[in-house]
């Protein structure tokens, strides 16, 4: 259950990393950003 | 669906030892990978229902390629994104099979040539559209963005002029730029006062809905 839980958690951080090079989330709804990510 | 996202971020993270701010960078690509998930098939099978799917996907993308470098207004939660941007889709994309079936060129051609004259103009205008939740302040990413913004129009308009003369050969084409112009014509408007109004004002519509049924 960790390599699973280990491979979401890097996936997901590749996701965040990438979205938070955007102006903001592709849809319309827009979650708040972590500060680690914000590149303002 | 936030809200359980979330948790099961914490429990990811909870398992691996992450501290808080590893857990909300996973809670926020976790967030972004399930609301794109469920979007794109709830999109793809409601165009499927309505017999117009690459048309539904069209629409859909070229309306969050685009958000991606111009920003834009955003709605309260989550679930009000996905059902908007589902119902968006589906219909716009029935409307686009539906004015293929009519279709004329010599008008076609006017209304992109209006809609992108003025997708232009708006991007230059408003683009970026940020949001308290991820604020852009630096002159580098301003610009970034609004490069960006540009580099999309011109391939979204690209596209539409090759929909335009493949659909004297193959009439499908003809759906397909006229979903790219629902797009495009969506996204430019939510970068605008008058989009924000308008999405707030359906953003609220439930609440103003659930408040009349108590009254009754």
């Amino acid at each position: 259950m960790k390599k699973l839980y280990g491979l979401v958690a890097a996936i997901s951080t590749l996701v965040a990393a990438l979205v938070a090079s955007s102006a903001c989330y592709i849809f319309i709804y827009q979650p708040e950003e972590p500060a680690s990510l914000r590149n303002e | 669906m936030e809200k359980l996202v979330r948790k099961q971020a914490s429990k990811i993270s909870t398992s691996l030892g992450y501290d808080a701010e590893k857990e909300a960078v996973v809670a926020y690509g976790l967030i972004a990978i399930v609301q794109i998930c469920i979007t794109l098939t709830l999109v793809f099978l409601f165009g499927l229902i309505v017999g117009a799917p690459i048309e539904a996907l069209i629409v859909c993308l070229s309306v969050s390629i685009l958000r991606k470098y111009s920003g834009g207004v955003h709605a309260d939660n989550a679930e009000f994104c996905t059902v908007f941007s589902v119902i968006y889709c589906t219909v716009t994309a029935v409307l686009s099979k539906w004015l293929a079936g009519v279709y004329f060129a010599v008008p076609m051609l006017v209304a992109g040539v209006v809609i992108y004259a003025a997708a232009f103009a708006i991007a230059y205008r408003y683009v970026p559209v940020d949001s308290p939740n991820k604020p852009i302040k630096t002159e580098k990413k301003i610009k970034r963005m609004r490069k960006g913004s540009f580099i999309i129009l011109t391939v979204y308009f690209a596209l539409s002029v090759l929909f335009y003369l493949l659909s004297f050969q193959a009439p499908a084409y003809r759906s397909f730029g006229i979903g790219m112009l629902f797009g495009v014509a969506w996204q430019v408007l939510t970068l605008t006062p008058v989009g924000a109004i308008l999405l707030h004002k359906l953003n609220d519509l439930p609440k103003y809905l659930g408040k009349e049924e108590k009254q009754q």
